[in-house]
């Protein structure tokens, strides 16, 4: 069976949340409709990304003690019209309040919501359709997939927000103690599951990129989507971690260095992507849990969070650069931006704006390599894991995430943007709307 | 100055196959095999028009595929991301206060032989 995923923004969880939550006139509970997009990888793989939410109307509710809430067929017709309409799969919705961690379907849900869904496949064709069940912290959800003709509970969840809420009904997280990982277990005690499961993308396997790669293997990612279609050149080996002078001489790529890397620690690893540039395998951009990138454009930087995005991916950038104005000390800085769906993108931040992509633009083609040096790439690439580590363990409990640190190398210190403080609150240029296949 | 909704109501007009999407805050049109100037192979190609300034062009055209069989042409951008497809695009630049209908006609003129 291919592996279900749901990802959907902590801020329409908040909303769905918040809707149910409230009291009814004599409904004991309340119900609504999530709809997503759907993507189906070349593996398989089913990614559903819930998008958009509607509540069934106050006068829709029939009141009728013996269920938690009646409601009349136009509500479901108005829904299923709608998923029909917008090519959205339609997932009835509702909330168990006191359930505090992984939410089961009662049997009334399981006996009365099965011809809602049922409906849904037959009217709204070519979608995948199903139920959504809230608690207090997370969510379950069964899912009709039409091939397999039954039901099924999806294999993971993903809620996208400063924290990545990860849950894996089909196969709960169980504890894992092993030894090598005994010294980081303070970020909490399912974190080595959970490093097993994810998969990380990692775009860019260069000076930045393999510091990442060799952290995340420590760390024990196992799964692991990497791009790079350059090979090891020797102008690479003052900073390439795990570059050697043979590497060097026998034309290895980066992706294979960084493959070696993850194989020395590793003895089963599921590595996608390969020696090449991540726009010709996005498949394995789309299925990842969370993206690195360590580019050196800005255009690309522009093209990978829009993939992110519409795939609810959060996206950790880092980059450094080196000022050589002549006849004075150089100046090396560099930043990490942690971009989430449906927070302020790099856009909304003016890292990415049309000034700078022009001047890079007229940049094409220019022939020579920009100074790099090994020890800010470390530094970035240590920071961009600690933030990676912190959305996905929540080990500091810190709510309001660092998106933006800044980096001065000619100081040593890395810290909180200043601009942090101007950026909005959501973002415009990627609305959650609009995530999914793209429907030309 | 014709407004931008004119503009758009007149491309909408001429090509009543075009689909107007946005994207990172960019704006397309993007149509779907059009026909390419006499001797360009593939003859026909779906593209995306970008009206507004991107990498420092007033707009841009991409295609769903390079193109051969026209004037020799620098394609700057090669398996450029937009809107969940891969595009090309050659480097050319359109005059300013065109209209979108135009922009496209130009954009095409730089496939064409004559």
């Amino acid at each position: 069976m291919s592996k279900v995923t749901i990802r959907i923004p902590q801020k329409l969880y908040d909303t769905i949340y918040a809707d149910l939550l409230r009291p009814h006139e004599f409904a004991s509970e309340r119900v609504g409709f999530t709809f997503s997009n759907t993507k189906i990888l070349d593996n398989g793989e089913i990614i559903i990304c819930m998008n958009e939410y509607t509540p069934i109307g106050e006068g829709n509710y029939i009141n009728d003690r013996s269920v938690g809430a009646m409601f009349d067929s136009l509500s479901i017709t108005d829904a299923i019209g709608y998923g029909r309409k917008n090519r959205k799969g339609v997932f009835h919705t509702h909330l168990h309040e006191l359930s505090t961690g992984n939410p089961e379907f009662s049997s009334t849900d399981l006996e009365h919501l099965p011809p809602i869904v049922e409906s849904a496949n037959r009217i709204a064709k070519g979608q995948i359709h199903g139920l959504l069940l809230l608690s207090q912290s997370t969510l379950n959800a069964l899912v009709w997939i039409p091939e397999e003709d039954s039901y099924r509970k999806v294999d993971q969840i993903s809620i996208v927000g400063a924290t990545l809420k990860l849950s894996f009904p089909s196969n709960p997280l169980k504890l894992q103690k092993l030894e090598r990982y005994n010294r980081q277990s303070f970020l909490g005690k399912y974190s080595e599951a959970i490093f097993s499961r994810i998969r990380v993308g990692v775009v860019g396997l260069g000076g930045g990129g393999s510091h990442i790669v060799q952290q995340l293997a420590h760390l024990g990612i196992k799964h692991y989507a990497l791009f790079d279609d350059d090979v090891v050149d020797e102008s690479n080996l003052n900073r390439l971690v795990g570059g050697t002078i043979f590497d060097f001489e026998n034309g290895v790529s980066k992706f294979d260095v960084a493959k070696r890397t993850i194989e020395s620690l590793h003895k089963v690893a599921s590595i996608r992507g390969g020696k090449i540039k991540w726009e010709l395998d996005t498949d394995a951009v789309d299925c990842c849990d969370i993206m690195i990138g360590c580019l050196d454009t800005l255009h690309v930087r522009r093209d990978l969070e829009a993939e992110s995005r519409r795939y609810m991916i959060p996206i950790i950038d880092i980059g450094m650069g080196i000022d050589r104005p002549k006849n004075e000390v150089a100046s090396i800085y560099g930043q990490v931006h942690l971009s989430i769906p449906g927070e302020c993108c790099l856009i909304c931040r003016d890292f990415l704006n049309q000034d700078d992509l022009t001047k890079e633009a007229e940049r094409y083609g220019e022939e020579g390599g920009r100074p790099q040096v090994v020890w800010s790439n470390g530094i970035l690439a240590s920071n961009a894991i600690g933030v990676l580590v912190d959305i996905i363990t929540n080990w500091t409990m810190n709510d309001n995430k660092l998106q933006h640190l800044t980096y001065e190398g000619n100081y040593h210190t890395i810290k909180p943007s200043i601009f942090m403080k101007t950026y909005s609150d959501g973002c415009e240029h990627y609305p959650i709307t609009s995530t999914g296949p793209v429907e030309f | 100055m014709v407004s931008f909704e004119k503009q758009v109501e007149e491309f909408l007009l001429a090509f009543p196959g075009a689909k107007q999407l946005t994207e990172g805050g960019y704006q397309y049109f993007y149509l779907e095999n059009i026909v390419l100037p006499s001797g360009c192979s593939p003859e026909k190609v779906s593209v995306l028009l970008c009206p507004q300034m991107r990498e420092g062009y007033k707009s841009r055209l991409f295609l769903s595929q390079m193109v051969t069989g026209c004037p020799v042409r620098n394609w700057t951008m090669k398996n450029v991301r937009i809107l969940e497809s891969n595009w090309f695009s050659i480097s050319w630049q359109t005059n300013t206060g065109l209209t979108i209908k135009e922009m496209y006609y130009t954009h095409l003129k730089a496939f064409s032989n004559e």
